[in-house]
């Protein structure tokens, strides 16, 4: 399927609403049972951030396409918002984007970190990037929900947000380090 | 873009972090010849000629250029050591 052309929009929707739904329905139950009710205003194992800074790094704004549409999808499907909140548009939006917009703005401080710009350690730029991306959803997600995080304090949302972001882009390329190395070691395949 | 230099670069990446994290393990070619070479040995320590490794069902199937090429990889990770000249084709296991 990866070699196959122009199927990058079909591919990308499908792993990140994939993943989404997998955060809601798998991670977020066992971070419950674990920590309790915190678990609902941020997790410590975001994994859908990966797909964000990686397809962004790939493909550049192009990715919002795939991106923005999947995440409103999956929030419609599974928000408890009222839908006339502008909260209920703007953090999904801004939370698909954030990822382009972070390596957008290291392109405009001079720190081209895309593929192809001939940077060495690529992968300690990309994580930076996924960095300021979850910087970026940690502090809109707070300043968006309001009160609505207020039996946890914001610093707390805040840094389990930050964590759980960072947490989720660095399993996710350790997942796909190993699963790519065990592929290229199975001649059949 | 295609999709395939998508995943060329996606690799390449991959590969600077399992450079950095020492990640880098050995091929599956390898562990097969190390193995055979621990099997053939034995408890005696004895150097093991290159035509039993050749032979040995672990690596029977390894064609010769990759066999010569894992024996680099395998010396230059002080693995495995060549015993008597450059071309007895003897070796030994000297890791622990």
């Amino acid at each position: 399927m990866l070699l196959r052309p122009n199927n990058w929009f079909v591919f990308v929707t499908l792993l990140h609403s994939g993943l989404l739904i997998f955060q809601i329905h798998a991670v977020q139950p066992i971070e419950l049972a674990i920590f309790g009710g915190v678990a609902n205003f941020a997790s410590i194992l975001f994994i859908p951030h990966a797909v964000r800074v990686i397809v962004a790094w790939l493909l550049g704004p192009k990715a919002l396409l795939a991106l923005v549409p999947s995440e409103l999808i999956v929030t419609f499907c599974y928000s408890t918002k009222n839908i006339y909140d502008p909260a209920c548009y703007l953090i999904p939006i801004l939370s698909a984007s954030s990822a382009v917009i972070a390596f957008e703005v290291l392109k405009a401080v001079k720190i081209n970190v895309y593929p192809g710009a001939g940077r060495t350690k690529e992968w300690r730029w990309v994580v930076l990037a996924g960095f300021l991306a979850a910087l970026f959803i940690s502090t809109t997600t707070i300043y968006l929900n309001g009160d609505a995080t207020a039996p946890m304090s914001s610093l707390g949302v805040f840094t389990r947000s930050l964590f759980g972001n960072m947490t989720g882009l660095l399993v996710s390329l350790l997942v796909l380090l190993v699963s790519l190395k065990y592929i290229k070691n199975t001649p059949q395949l | 873009m295609s999709t395939l230099s998508h995943y060329a670069n996606l690799r390449n990446l991959l590969l600077g972090m399992e450079q950095d994290l020492k990640f880098t393990g050995f091929s599956d070619i390898d562990k097969r010849v190390i193995s055979a070479l621990v099997l053939l040995q034995g408890k005696d320590s004895n150097p093991v000629h290159l035509n039993a490794i050749r032979d040995h069902a672990l690596t029977a199937s390894i064609p010769a250029p990759s066999l010569y090429r894992s024996f680099q990889t395998l010396i230059k990770e002080g693995l495995i050591s060549k015993v008597g000249s450059e071309r007895s084709g003897q070796y030994i296991v000297t890791a622990e």
